[in-house]
């Protein structure tokens, strides 16, 4: 596993980060995110995954705790519904995602899975298991994170890793 | 990735918990990789490591779940009680990230289970710890005098990230 990209958002917050030419040779990408929402009252936001800068083609099929329950839903757009802390949670606490896209230079859709937590010094907060698919035959070459509804706070750190077949 | 330490219990056990200590500070985030079963039969399978809240997505063959909890001082995950299928290990992977952060709680990230030919979870989990100080010292913990079973094994690893920004 080898580092590719990090950023870390700094002062004043960020709208997205992006990963832009992403190299072509390595055989998997992985991505950990720890990050913060700013948005207000919420205990989470939701990431928004984007690849290549196309925002239409997604699906994905979830299984979502809460603190009190399980449920499982599907999405039909980048709306990935990784649960990022927001305002409302426990001061300085940061929400932690692993992805994993496999085959992201092969021709046939992108598939992806998740595992993600946020966290939260209550009773509630949402964790996820979740398998997503880019319907689109194209390598990846960017992808984007953002939240849904408000920008990433300072301290925001996302990796990209690639991954080499033995 | 890079190796740090491991421990691996031995034969007829010993009490108490199982300490890293002088954690490295150099790499970015910190992943530990677990084959774990409790080793004294008269508990379960609780493993308890640091943290204030914790939350858990868990299934077992038949229902799902999702439980929340907060104000403690441990987070506890699920592995193989004692009194369980003979030889069966749970296997769990546990990333920390940002450990020198001190702008951050740390928030801990388990994905785990196994499977006992009859019974079995797959679980989710994770923990947060409300301090902002970097992570030096870890434990697991089976509960007080009881100890992990000889054969698991916990080997705690080391990632770093580049510094490359790619925007």
């Amino acid at each position: 596993m080898q580092p590719i990209y990090t950023q870390t958002v700094g002062a004043g917050g960020a709208a997205s980060i992006t990963f832009n030419s992403i190299p072509q040779y390595f055989t998997d990408l992985k991505v950990v995110v720890s990050g913060r929402s700013a948005r207000s009252a919420q205990q989470a936001d939701n990431l928004f995954i984007t690849f290549n800068g196309i925002t239409t083609t997604y699906s994905a099929t979830g299984l979502l705790g809460n603190g009190s329950s399980a449920s499982s839903s599907r999405f039909s757009s980048r709306y990935a519904s990784l649960a990022i802390d927001a305002a409302g949670s426990t001061a300085s606490t940061f929400s932690n995602h692993d992805i994993y896209i496999p085959n992201y230079t092969g021709s046939n859709f992108k598939s992806f899975i998740a595992d993600s937590v946020s966290e939260n010094n209550a009773s509630n907060a949402q964790l996820d298991l979740f398998a997503g698919l880019w319907r689109d035959t194209a390598a990846i070459t960017s992808i984007t994170l953002q939240p849904e509804v408000s920008t990433w706070v300072q301290y925001t750190t996302i990796s990209l890793y690639g991954i080499t077949k033995g | 990735m890079v190796h740090i330490s491991s421990y691996t219990a031995p034969a007829g056990g010993s009490g108490g918990a199982v300490f890293f200590n002088s954690i490295p500070q150099t790499f970015t985030h910190l992943q530990f990789r677990m084959s774990l079963r409790s080793g004294n039969a008269s508990t379960g399978g609780g493993v308890f490591i640091p943290g204030n809240a914790y939350h858990n997505l868990i299934a077992n063959g038949s229902t799902a779940a999702g439980n929340g909890f907060s104000g403690l001082v441990n987070g506890i995950f699920n592995t193989v009680a004692n009194s369980s299928t003979a030889n069966v290990f749970g296997s769990h992977i546990m990333d920390i990230l940002d450990y020198t952060n001190t702008n951050k709680a740390k928030t801990v990230r388990l994905i785990g289970g196994y499977d006992a030919n009859g019974s079995g979870i797959v679980e989710l989990f994770s923990t947060l710890i409300t301090s902002t100080a970097a992570i030096s010292s870890w434990f697991f913990d089976v509960g007080g005098p009881n100890y992990f079973a000889a054969g698991s094994r916990i080997d705690l690893y080391g990632i770093t990230t580049s510094q490359v920004t790619g925007a």
